[in-house]
This record gives C-alpha cells, sequence and structure tokens, in this order.
C-alpha cells in the first residue's frame, strides 16, 4: 500500500526528520513547476522552492490536517515567490481589478470548420509548452494550479487568496490564449471565436 | 431521451466547464445534447480535453538533481562530525597540519641524543628475560630523553619559540573550532 502524504508527515513528526525527503520528491516538480510560472525565472524558482520547503517543514507542526499537504504546501510555495514579485515591484499579479467576466459569453459561430489538429502529436505538445512560457505569470499561474495541480476553484482561491471570479476569468483567459495560439499554428484552420 | 432545452447555444466558457464537469447538472445535459448533434462542438470539446491533457502531462518542470538533497542539508540538523573528519575533507587545513607535524618531527629527530642502543635491546633480551627488561627500561628512559632534550632546545631557540607558539596557535583554533561549531549545531536544531 503506497504512504499517504499524512503518514510521511506523522513520520516527521515523530522525529524521523529524514523522511521529509520523501514528501520533497514526491512534490517538488509540480511545485517547481508553479514557482517557475510565477517567477519565469528557474534560478529564483528553485531558491524560492527551497525557501518553501524548509518553511513547510519548521510549519509542519502546524500542519492542518484537514487539507491536503499539497494544497497547504502550495500556499507556501505562492506567498514565498509572491514575495520575490513584490520584491520586484510587479504588483500585476495581485491586482483583482481587472474585469470581472468569469460568465463571459463568447458565442460559438454556427459554420462548421472541422480542425484538423493532431492532438497527440509533438508538434501540439511544443505549442502549449510555448505559449504557456510566455503567458503573463498570472494567467499561467492560475492555469498551473487547476490542470497540474489538479486543485478545484475553492483550493485555487484558498492558495492564492484571489476572488473567485478573478480565478475563473483568469483561467479563462489562460486558455482561451492557448487555444488562438493553438489555432494560429495549424494556420489552415480558422478559430472559431476570436477573443 | 428527451432534454428540454433552454435554446442557448453554449459559449466557450461553458465548453470548457463541460470539459472540467463543473456544470450544473441540467446545463451539462443540455450541452451534452448540443454536442452530440455538432461536428464543430465535438472538434471544440477535443481540443479543450487536448489541451487539458497536454498542460498535464507536457510542461513540467524539474528542479536540480541534487534539489532534495540541499533541501535536507538545510533541514537535518547536521550530525557533527568529529575534527579529523573535518580535517581530512578540508584538505588545506590538512595539508598545514602535516607541515606541523613534519617540523615537529624534524626537530625530534635532528634533535641530540636520538637512536641510542636500539640494537641491544635485541640481543639482550636473548640472554635473559630480566636483562632485557632492565634494557627495555633504559631504553624507555633514553627514548623519553629524546623528546625532553630537544623540547629544551627548542624553548631556547627563536624559531623554536615561534614553532611552539604556532602549535599553541593551532591547537587552540581546533578547540575553539569544536566549541563553537558545537554550540552553533545546538543553535541550529533548536531552530
Amino acid at each position: 500500500m503506497k504512504t499517504t502524504d499524512n503518514d510521511i508527515i506523522r513520520r516527521v513528526l515523530d522525529g524521523d526528520q529524514k523522511a521529509y525527503a520523501e514528501l520533497v520528491d514526491r512534490h517538488k516538480e509540480k511545485a517547481m513547476t508553479l514557482a517557475m510560472r510565477m517567477l519565469k525565472n528557474r534560478h529564483e524558482a528553485e531558491e524560492a522552492l527551497q525557501d518553501a520547503f524548509i518553511r513547510a517543514f519548521r510549519a509542519l507542526p502546524a500542519f492542518e490536517w484537514k487539507s491536503s499537504f499539497p494544497t497547504w504546501f502550495y500556499r507556501i510555495v505562492f506567498n514565498v515567490c509572491s514575495t520575490v514579485l513584490s520584491k520586484r515591484g510587479e504588483t500585476k499579479f495581485f491586482s483583482i481589478d481587472e474585469r470581472q467576466d468569469d460568465d463571459v459569453k463568447i458565442e460559438l459561430p454556427s459554420d462548421d470548420e472541422e480542425p484538423d489538429i493532431a492532438f497527440e502529436s509533438k508538434e501540439f505538445a511544443a505549442i502549449v509548452r510555448q505559449e504557456i512560457e510566455v503567458m503573463e505569470g498570472s494567467y499561467s499561474t492560475i492555469l498551473t494550479l487547476f490542470f497540474l495541480q489538479d486543485l478545484s476553484y475553492d483550493e485555487i482561491v484558498s492558495v492564492t487568496g484571489l476572488p473567485l471570479g478573478t480565478v475563473k476569468n483568469r483561467l479563462f483567459r489562460a486558455r482561451m490564449q492557448l487555444r488562438t495560439a493553438v489555432l494560429r499554428h495549424f494556420s489552415d484552420i480558422q478559430p472559431m471565436v476570436n477573443v | 431521451m428527451k432534454i428540454p432545452l433552454s435554446g442557448l447555444r453554449p459559449t466557450q466558457q461553458e465548453l470548457m466547464e463541460f470539459v472540467d464537469g463543473t456544470l450544473p447538472p441540467q446545463r451539462f445535459r443540455e450541452i451534452e445534447f448540443h454536442i452530440s448533434n455538432s461536428t464543430q462542438l465535438q472538434n471544440e470539446i477535443a481540443l479543450i480535453r487536448a489541451m487539458r491533457t497536454t498542460v498535464h502531462r507536457e510542461t513540467l518542470v524539474a528542479p536540480s538533481k541534487r534539489f532534495t538533497e540541499h533541501v535536507m542539508n538545510e533541514i537535518l540538523p547536521l550530525e557533527h562530525e568529529s575534527l579529523w573528519m573535518r580535517l581530512a575533507k578540508n584538505s588545506s587545513n590538512l595539508f598545514a597540519m602535516v607541515l606541523v607535524l613534519s617540523m615537529i618531527g624534524i626537530v625530534m629527530v635532528s634533535g641530540p641524543g636520538t637512536a641510542k642502543n636500539d640494537t641491544n635491546i635485541v640481543t639482550k633480551s636473548i640472554d635473559s628475560y630480566s636483562a632485557a627488561y632492565n634494557s627495555i627500561m633504559e631504553n624507555i628512559s633514553g627514548w623519553a630523553n629524546q623528546f625532553i632534550q630537544p623540547a629544551q632546545q627548542v624553548t631556547t631557540t627563536s624559531s623554536g619559540k615561534f614553532l611552539l607558539l604556532g602549535l599553541a596557535a593551532f591547537f587552540l583554533f581546533m578547540i575553539l573550532d569544536e566549541i563553537v561549531g558545537k554550540k552553533y549545531f545546538h543553535a541550529r536544531i533548536k531552530h
């Protein structure tokens, strides 16, 4: 039976501090991805992540057992990265006074275009990767939390402290940006929706 | 099964929520019906799903290979290694130590009273155990003199005094390092 995160946390709290390495190994890649999306700099992201893991270790006695370790930990990663962004003077990330169009209605046109996109191709994956890398951090972070970390809207709200409307709005815009990039690349495809 | 449709075509946002499974059940069924009757919507759903899968599968960023080790080095209270182990790991300290010991050795060996009757020990011990015992005792006292005499000589010369001063500084450094090192590690453990 696979050891759960909570089992490892109990072992660490019982004095087996080396067990923490297993938690680090389990979550470092997804957390690194989150830090990279926010900071857009590998060196800074790795430093921030290391700091986050150390903070999490020290805060383990205060771990809220009701939430999952990843959600709790991503909040720490988010806060550490937010501090780095604040020092850089980047405040846009935390701005919530953008248009709250979480209920945005973009009607689909009625013409029947059939996209001919090889979804499983390396080309498709490369476009998605590339677009995420150039995407504004405030969007790609939410996208990462939602898709990669599999967090729900409520969990993303809990991690980021952003209002639900802002979270939904940013997620929608991030996806539309991805979609536009994909359709633009496959030039023979006409975008069904212009954004 | 007949589904009461609201008549509204699905929006892009709703199609995304359909894939995410976050739509209200009634609207979900309506959109499901629309999708089943439209190739365009089916393609759109396929695209949304593919983007989701690709983000999930293809965009992980791994930290450096020794990341976990670095984190654990910061976290775990470092086991206090013996001074000799740390000296061995630090080649410059080791070199200094060897240099100092060599200098001591040179002073000892080149001092007066070296190599006294070593060969006699073997001969005498063959003749008689008691004679050998006496001889060994004599040799021990002679061997002790080898240290005492150069030491006396060392304290009387200026270069010898420098050597002693250097040795004293070296051992003081080692003792301080040991004490401060322990305090530092204890502080980290408490922290």
